[in-house]
């Protein structure tokens, strides 16, 4: 039973004739974690802005539990529906890592009464303690401002997690360890998990991959 | 709640850029207060001195055309200028009017009695009870009431609501044929309260075109609509026609006066001059004693406005009720230009100054503005993948220049205050001496404060009015919600255009952009 279909979808830039993506089908499970591999310029960026809502597909459907994310609130959608780690973090450089979870929380309208002990344990959850989730963003490495994305991610507990290169600025020992997050999220917590790389350690942990080429997806594997 | 949270923190997170936001938008506010504060103070002004001015009408002859008429009125060459005068019956009609706000109607009459002695009592005076010449243009002219020992003065009060005199003893009078005297001229002849004294003076009328010097002689005795009249003859052999009326007054109450007996040091000392031999009663006593046809009694009426701009059909309406054209009737413009002038260019200068500050301080606001978004994209290219509605972006970054506006309006209000005092000194200091050199520089401000005549006053005295050269500045409730909005205005102005701005964005592309 898939949270998440893309169906026939097609897309191209605005102001261009070429489509980059060409009649992409996919399917996304929960407890799984899917992985997206392929060349740069192959597409896999432009279908998961796609499925992450900041973007619309040219034609085609993207099915969120059986409804097109056209016809759905696309803010509402990225604040509650999914939880997307990116490449490059794009977290809040001037506040610190507790501010940025909190007020993601705020965003996706987080019922949680202790908002800050619940990022706090969120923190600690991916790695992070007090004093470090207490530093400004900027004062943290590259492993640690991901630890902080995955956990903004995950703070509205939503059921698809979507994360672009997760891994492409951080060391290998970083890389296993943000990996079993992943891993974790997937097979212990149910959640959908579908992750664009290049790293093919990154497709190990995967149950599903997908090879993205010259707009098209083929699925690979399916364990 | 989290929005305006979080624009809180914004600002102590980006501390540089929202101080030098705040510094323009501080000094904006800052010459905004000031500028306002003088310029609503100095309206203020204006519309005081235009209430005090330009609400009070003036009925003055025109002398232009008295002089006109007198020469077309001549048969041998010899130009005789004849004192214009409103029948005083005609003044107290006028102040029947709906353009009036008020109207005040004070009287008085020369007159005589020899049942008490008058301070510096002038013997001369006693034999003709009211006649006076005057040199006009070319001729002379005798006119009734002008002398006397006493000046017996209707409703005349104004002096007490000043201070320059006040009730010693007694009461002020209550009915007709009552009267207040002076300290003076009680000890000098011993007078108690409910003492009555008559006095007596002289009524004129205006003699039939068939009388002159040929056919009457000096002492004649002329019947004038049912009154006896005694012929007198001015040397140049005009002839008039007066009758004596007589005063009983009863003393209820003794005034106190606080100024000299003299108007100034060059008077005459004369009993007719002296303010201590003033007897104060009602107007009606005065002019009861009177017919309709007669001068003597000298009425004088000022009349209030309700609004200065209802000067013109004032006017109308008294040229309606027979006010001659010989008449010209104006507000005092004179002294309120010569005393609001300075106020004016102040007023001029501060808005001027508000505008150019305000224009140029939104340019540079709007450029700080828009910098400032520019550097703040990538923050809200987050925000908005993070799933934050535009509006809530967009009201987070209101929040935040709301906030510092707000800051700086606390501040600058209480420097601005304190700021426009002096600023509003100097201008109005320079703006007074520009116009005192104006002035002297040969533009001779010509208003109708002069000398009174019959009830009118003659025009073209040069005013006594001085401009205004200094000017208490408030600050009030008016003025703060007019900075209030002015502020929010300024805030909303600078935070809707990059908002406009920023939303354009999709969060794709900003943060596209950002990696």
């Amino acid at each position: 039973m898939s949270v998440l279909t893309v169906k026939n979808v097609f897309y191209r830039y605005e102001g261009t004739k070429k489509n980059v993506l060409k009649g992409v089908n996919a399917s996304f499970e929960p407890g799984k974690v899917h992985t997206i591999v392929g060349k740069s310029g192959s597409g896999k960026s432009t279908l998961l802005s796609l499925i992450s809502g900041l973007d619309v597909c040219t034609d085609g459907a993207i099915m969120h539990n059986d409804q097109d994310l056209k016809k759905l609130d696309r803010d509402e959608y990225r604040a509650k529906g999914i939880g997307v780690v990116f490449q490059s973090f794009n977290l809040l450089t001037n506040a610190t890592a507790i501010e940025n979870i909190v007020l993601s929380m705020n965003i996706n309208g987080s019922p949680e009464k202790d908002k800050k002990a619940y990022a706090y344990a969120l923190l600690e959850k991916v790695g992070i303690d007090r004093e470090t989730a207490d530093r400004k963003i900027l004062r943290l490495s590259g492993g640690e401002q991901q630890r902080v994305g995955i956990a903004r991610a995950i703070s509205h507990n939503p059921d698809i997690i979507i994360a672009d290169e997760p891994t492409g600025n951080l060391d290998s020992t970083t890389e296993e360890a943000i990996l079993d997050i992943f891993t974790s999220l997937a097979h212990q917590e149910g959640k959908c998990v579908i992750i664009v790389t290049h790293s093919k350690k990154v497709t190990t942990i995967a149950d599903v991959i997908y090879g993205m080429s010259e707009g098209k997806l083929a699925q690979m594997k399916q364990k | 709640m989290y929005i305006l949270q979080n624009a809180l923190k914004n600002l102590v997170r980006n501390k540089g850029r929202n101080l030098m936001i705040g510094a323009i938008i501080f000094f904006i506010i800052l010459t905004t207060v000031v500028s306002l504060i003088i310029n609503n103070t100095s309206s203020a002004v204006i519309e005081d001195y235009k209430e005090r001015f330009a609400s009070e009408v003036y009925i003055t002859p025109d002398m232009q055309k008295v002089m006109e008429e007198a020469q077309k009125n001549s048969s041998d060459g010899r130009v005789m200028v004849k004192k214009p005068e409103i029948p005083s019956e005609q003044l107290l009609q006028f102040a029947s009017s709906e353009y009036l706000k008020e109207s005040l109607a004070t009287g008085s009459v020369a007159a005589n009695t020899s049942e008490i002695e008058a301070i510096d009592q002038d013997d001369s005076n006693s034999s003709g009870a009211g006649t006076t010449s005057i040199v006009g243009g070319g001729g002379m002219m005798k006119g009734p009431g002008m002398n006397g020992n006493y000046k017996l003065m209707g409703d005349s009060w104004e002096e007490f609501n000043e201070g320059l005199r006040s009730l010693e003893s007694g009461r002020l009078p209550e009915a007709n044929g009552e009267a207040v005297i002076s300290g003076e001229l009680r000890d000098r002849n011993n007078i108690n309260l409910g003492d009555a004294i008559t006095f007596t003076a002289n009524m004129s009328v205006e003699p039939p075109s068939d009388l002159n010097s040929d056919n009457v002689q000096e002492g004649d005795k002329v019947t004038v609509e049912g009154m006896e009249y005694t012929v007198s003859l001015s040397g140049m052999g005009t002839v008039r026609l007066q009758r004596e009326v007589s005063y009983p007054l009863t003393v209820v109450g003794v005034y106190n006066d606080m100024t000299d007996e003299y108007a100034n040091d060059n008077m005459p000392k004369s009993a007719g001059f002296n303010r201590r031999n003033e007897v104060l009663t009602t107007l009606d006593t005065l002019i009861d004693q009177r017919q309709a046809n007669e001068t003597g009694v000298n009425v004088n009426v000022t009349y209030y406005l309700k609004s200065p701009d209802m000067l013109e059909p004032f006017e109308a309406e008294v040229r309606e009720k027979g006010l001659s054209e010989l008449f010209n009737v104006n507000t005092d413009t004179a002294s309120y230009e010569k005393v609001v002038k300075p106020v004016e260019g102040l007023k001029s200068i501060s808005i001027t100054f508000m505008v150019v500050v305000i224009i140029l301080g939104s340019i540079i606001l709007l450029l700080l503005a828009s910098i400032s978004i520019r550097e703040r994209k990538y923050e809200i290219g987050v925000l908005r993948a993070m799933g934050m509605k535009k509006a809530k972006v967009a009201l987070g970054l209101w929040f935040e220049i709301l906030t510092i506006t707000c800051f700086c309006l606390v501040i600058g209000l209480g420097v601005g205050t304190v700021a426009a005092q002096p600023v509003s000194d100097m201008l109005l200091q320079n703006q007074a001496e520009a116009a005192s050199q104006a002035d002297s520089g040969g533009n001779m401000m010509m208003g109708p404060g002069g000398m009174q005549l019959g009830g009118a006053q003659l025009g073209g005295a040069q005013t006594s009015a001085m401009p205004l050269s200094e000017m208490k500045i408030s600050l009030d409730l008016v003025t703060i919600s007019e900075i209030i909005a002015i502020s929010i205005l300024l805030a909303s102005f600078a935070g809707l255009v990059s908002i406009s701005k920023i939303t354009k964005y999709e969060p794709i592309k900003i943060l596209m952009e950002r990696n």
